[in-house]
């Protein structure tokens, strides 16, 4: 489970993130949305350690893990914003440098789990990264995340420029993934897909919370749609 | 004539091969972490001074020689790594590179000050017969430096496209923000790959040094200056183009030296990199790493 308590992350003197608390649990999925500049990704980058956390902690299953790196997180996974592949590695590099430093058969048994999900990159492991259209590149960074085998996945808005088709195809593949107990926290704008798809919800306004709750109320509740929104 | 361009093309290429391994040394630092290391050629100096001093007291074989150059140059190199790469800010490439320049001469009048001397001797390949190709004579020494660079870079490329470490040096060269959001240890690989460059050069030193028998301090600025020339000539940033370039700086270097004399040889190597500068910007392998990762990311 991971636990996030009052949370504060700056820039210099920019309050990115001010006071952010959640908890996350195995097989959950919690959407963050805000608009641009929100704090969002700061919030995500703040939980793997890509920028240092103000104050307050970080827990993962109970223990305080603020400001780990990715590489000291067992079991936490980052699609990060805008995907980040190397363009020269090819799909097949990619998905052996999520894994980490694994044993061989580890890593082959991996490989073969999450090439099953993503058949389309299958049939491109020797094609570079830099190579893949946008929804290939999503699902490659997608399937990269998941070669950590986390228990906490965390992605950073991957419908970002994708097509609906492909929008789809990620929401369906995170449905799968909670079935298997996979915790998700995913930062998400459009609000249709992240209400219909997380449990919870949390909003964030110039660092701030300013909303949580589950979606399914959410839903009911028209002034909550007008504040997601921005109004 | 033509028999002495031939014979000064065969010694060149052997010198050119570790000019080529200094120049890849240089590179993997620069690829990796986008930094010049100025105090690259003087750890290698260090290397080279501890297997002197090795020899000159116990008298030692070839093999102990070696090894303490290798662990002379990658000693000093964790050094120089501690000090003024991976304790200055990320962004800092500046800072780095002066504090690199500070360590330096830091290590320079070390060695003057223990080693007051202006020359000293290093050991030789002695005993091995001289290699006749014809009317071409190639000197054994050379033709060890030759297969030495033709090994080193054969087990460098396939150590990088089929080891996990390769794999997180080339995303770390790539695209340092990939490495970082895929749980890779970039602190960690940014060392290894500091201490490989300086395994590199210490073997290049050692051949370089054995093939002279003298050494003074002044091999550390020299080996800087041969394998960043090395290194420009072939462009920025890629291995095949840095040994390319150690290669044709050899090759100029020795025809040079022939036909116009020492004086004539540094002014072919500076008109040389300056015409590879104005020329080829992205250097004798072709376009540019900043080049390719635009033209990449423009199809993400
Ligand atoms: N590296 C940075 N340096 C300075 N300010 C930053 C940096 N990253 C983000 N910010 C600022 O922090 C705020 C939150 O940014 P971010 O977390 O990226 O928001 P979101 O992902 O919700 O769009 C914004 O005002 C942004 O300009
Ligand atoms: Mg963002």
């Amino acid at each position: 489970m991971l636990e996030l308590s009052n949370l504060c992350v700056r820039y210099g003197h920019i309050r990115a993130l001010e006071g952010v608390s959640l908890t996350l649990k195995a097989g959950e999925a919690l959407a963050v949305a805000g608009m641009n500049g929100a704090g969002k990704s700061s919030l995500v980058r703040a939980i793997c350690g890509l920028v240092p956390v103000r104050e307050g902690q970080v827990r993962l299953d109970g223990q305080a893990i603020t400001g780990r790196p990715l590489h000291r997180l067992e079991g936490v996974a980052l699609v990060p914003e805008g995907r980040v592949l190397a363009p020269s590695l090819s799909v097949s590099e990619t998905l052996w440098l999520g894994a980490g430093r694994v044993s061989a058969r580890t890593l082959a048994a991996r490989r073969d789990g999450v090439l099953a999900r993503f058949p389309e990159l299958a049939g491109r492991l020797t094609q570079r990264a830099g190579t893949l259209s946008g929804g290939e590149a999503t699902m490659l960074a997608l399937a990269r995340g998941l070669m950590a085998a986390p228990r906490i996945l965390i992605l950073d808005e991957p419908s970002l420029g994708l097509s609906p088709a492909a929008t789809a195809r990620v929401f369906d593949t995170l449905a799968e993934l909670r079935q298997d107990g996979i915790g998700v926290l995913i930062v998400e704008q459009n609000l249709h897909l992240a209400l219909g798809f997380a449990d919870r919800f949390l909003l964030l306004q110039h660092g701030r919370p300013v909303g949580e709750g589950s979606t399914a109320e959410a839903d009911r509740s028209a002034g909550l749609e007008e504040l997601l929104l921005g109004h | 004539m033509l028999l002495d361009l031939v014979q000064n093309t065969v010694d060149g290429l052997a010198v050119g091969a570790a000019y080529g391994l200094l120049a890849l040394g240089f590179t993997l630092i620069f690829g990796v972490m986008r930094r010049l290391n100025i105090a690259f050629g003087p750890s290698i100096m260090i290397g080279i001074f501890a297997g002197a001093w090795l020899h000159a007291e116990w008298s030692v074989g070839m093999v102990p020689v070696f090894l303490a150059v290798l662990a002379g140059a990658v000693i000093t190199a964790a050094y120089v790594e501690r000090i003024s790469f991976a304790a200055i800010r990320g962004d800092a490439a500046l800072a780095s590179m002066a504090s690199s320049f500070a360590i330096w001469m830091q290590l320079e009048e070390a060695v003057a000050r223990v080693f007051p001397g202006r020359t000293y001797g290093f050991p030789t390949f002695d005993g091995m017969p001289m290699i006749e190709i014809g009317p071409v004579l190639l000197r054994p020494e050379y033709l060890v430096m030759l297969v030495t660079a033709a090994a080193l870079v054969a087990a460098l490329q396939w150590g990088l496209a089929h080891t996990r470490f390769g794999l997180e040096l080339r995303t770390l060269a790539d695209r340092p923000e990939a490495a970082r959001v895929s749980g890779v240890n970039v602190a960690r690989v940014a060392f290894l790959t500091f201490l490989l460059a300086a395994a590199i050069g210490g073997i290049a030193g050692f051949l370089i040094a054995a093939a002279d028998g003298q050494i003074t301090p002044k091999i550390g600025l020299w080996a800087t200056i041969k394998g960043l020339i090395a290194m420009v000539i072939g462009g920025l940033g890629s291995l095949r183009g840095a040994l390319i370039g150690g290669l044709v700086l050899g090759v100029v270097e020795a025809n040079a030296q022939w036909f116009l004399g020492a004086a004539g040889r540094e002014m072919t190597t500076y008109a040389l990199l300056f015409l590879a500068l104005v020329l080829l910007p992205a250097g004798l392998a072709g376009r540019t790493e900043a080049g390719a990762r635009a033209e990449a990311e423009r199809r993400l």
